[in-house]
């Protein structure tokens, strides 16, 4: 409990602070937006090709704005001497890890509020009849691109070339994450007779299972100097 | 060994504050720090080399050395931040590499900048300064820590305003919200106009009534050595011991001390 309590101590500062230089929600917004409008343009007024691909769409748009939030993750410590000010208190270091996960999670959701229905208007897609499954298929995705990420995050943190070596590392171990997400999504969007989005929600699930556990397990590892 | 051991000044822990914070104080009547062969590399860089050191409980130990000598290094290292690359130590009886947490518990840190969000206010920061240790406060309590550092009329304020000075003392308050065995002051008195100046000799001499250790690393030998009890030099990554009486009483700079500025 103590380390649920410090995590939540760690969200509340986190989400206090977005909340009044809005740094991270609005570069985000405005990036996601603009890659799907790249996007949109670039295919044409295609409708059909349009939804086929409208999950792939989505996902990458996602994934390029994540990037921005999970860079700032622990760069925003850097005013009050970096991730040391966190370390510096008694405890289990996974309610850092776990509260920076919570709080990428928060905003990333924030940020796809306004993206899915962006993503409608561009691409023609009817949002409405499909909200619950596509709630449940974002739910399940930027859970687990946060929980890679924030833990990559940390690893890269003191690192000269981050900004860089992040999505290096990232991308490759999302394949899975990202494979099932888009075509969950496609699936949803475009119609699923046959329920086949079940087994890529099923390969989400496993993901975030699998890499929130092996992520906690090592972080305070990750985390010493 | 260099060992700091005035045991006419020693004072044992006080056990109301350690209940009122719910920690248990450390058992063990041992040593506050204990270090030997302590030395640290960053790279091919060794910043201290083999110290050998003893700090008795209760002790207020100036460190005084030049710039780049491994003050900071050596604080960070009895916090736990960083880890030694040789030799052992223990800190309130606990080792070094193993018990990190039951360290963190029962010592606090005071860096230069301190741990300070500038987008929080200065009740908001000490809000999560205490929630992170473990403490639940009400606001009043909080109110009453910044009336103590004279900031009690900008508590509302976001520490991005403050100047340098009213920033450390913020960073004052976070060191007093909760009990420590020890206290780490990495150049307390760096930023401070002749008031905070005061006020961080008067958080030392409470620490001392309380029997808590307190460590202070500092450039400026003057008021280190006029805070403490004993004084050591930190130079080329070891310590040497210094007569306490005679640097205080010439409030020796420390290129005088026999260090180099860097």
């Amino acid at each position: 409990m103590d380390v649920l309590r410090r995590a939540w101590t760690i969200v509340w500062k986190d989400l206090l602070i977005e909340a009044r230089t809005k740094q991270a929600f609005n570069a985000m917004v405005f990036f996601a937006a603009l890659v799907l409008f790249i996007f949109s343009f670039a295919l044409g007024p295609d409708t059909q090709l349009l939804q086929q691909v409208s999950g792939g769409l989505l996902w990458v748009g996602i994934a390029f704005t994540g990037i921005l939030s999970l860079n700032r993750t622990y760069q925003s410590e850097e005013t009050s001497g970096g991730i040391e000010g966190l370390r510096v208190y008694p405890g289990d270091p996974r309610a850092i890890y776990l509260g920076k996960l919570f709080g990428n999670i928060i905003i990333l959701l924030a940020v796809e509020m306004v993206l899915f229905p962006a993503a409608a208007v561009l691409f023609q897609i009817q949002l409405l009849p499909h909200a619950l499954e596509l709630a449940g298929v974002a739910l399940l995705g930027t859970i687990g691109f946060s929980i890679v990420g924030t833990f990559y995050a940390a690893l890269t943190v003191n690192l000269r070339a981050r900004e860089v070596m992040l999505p290096l590392l990232l991308f490759p171990a999302l394949i899975p994450m990202l494979l099932g997400a888009v075509n969950a999504t496609t699936l949803i969007v475009v119609g699923d007779p046959m329920l086949d989005s079940g087994i890529w929600i099923r390969l989400l699930v496993a993901f975030d299972v699998i890499f929130f556990v092996i992520s906690l397990w090592i972080f305070p590892i990750a985390l010493e100097e | 060994m260099s060992s700091i051991r005035p045991s006419n000044w020693h004072v044992g822990w006080n056990s109301s504050r350690a209940q009122e914070a719910a920690i248990t104080p450390s058992s063990n009547t041992g040593p506050a720090v204990e270090l030997v062969g302590f030395s640290k590399r960053f790279g091919w860089n060794r910043v201290l080399r083999g110290i050998d050191l003893r700090v008795d409980r209760g002790t207020t130990l100036a460190l005084v050395g030049p710039n780049g000598a491994g003050k900071t290094t050596l604080l960070k290292c009895l916090a736990t931040l960083l880890q030694p690359s040789d030799g052992e130590g223990t800190v309130c009886g606990f080792d070094l590499r193993k018990e990190g947490n039951a360290i963190r518990e029962r010592v606090g840190l005071v860096t230069v900048r301190g741990y300070v969000y500038d987008d929080l206010t200065a009740e908001e920061n000490l809000r999560f300064s205490a929630r992170m240790s473990g403490l639940r406060l009400v606001p009043d309590e909080y109110r009453a820590a910044l009336a103590r550092v004279g900031l009690e009329r900008v508590a509302d304020q976001r520490v991005r305003t403050f100047s340098t000075g009213m920033r450390k003392r913020v960073v004052l308050a976070q060191l007093r919200i909760r009990p420590l065995e020890l206290a780490l002051l990495d150049e307390p008195y760096a930023g401070l106009d002749t008031q905070g100046m005061g006020l961080v000799d008067e958080f030392v001499r409470e620490f001392r009534e309380e029997g808590t250790t307190v460590i202070i690393a500092s450039h400026q030998a003057g008021e280190a050595t006029r805070a403490a009890e004993q004084t050591l030099i930190l130079k080329d990554g070891k310590v040497s011991p210094m007569d306490h009486d005679e640097a205080a009483l010439s409030h020796l700079s420390v290129q005088s001390l026999g260090a180099e500025e860097v």
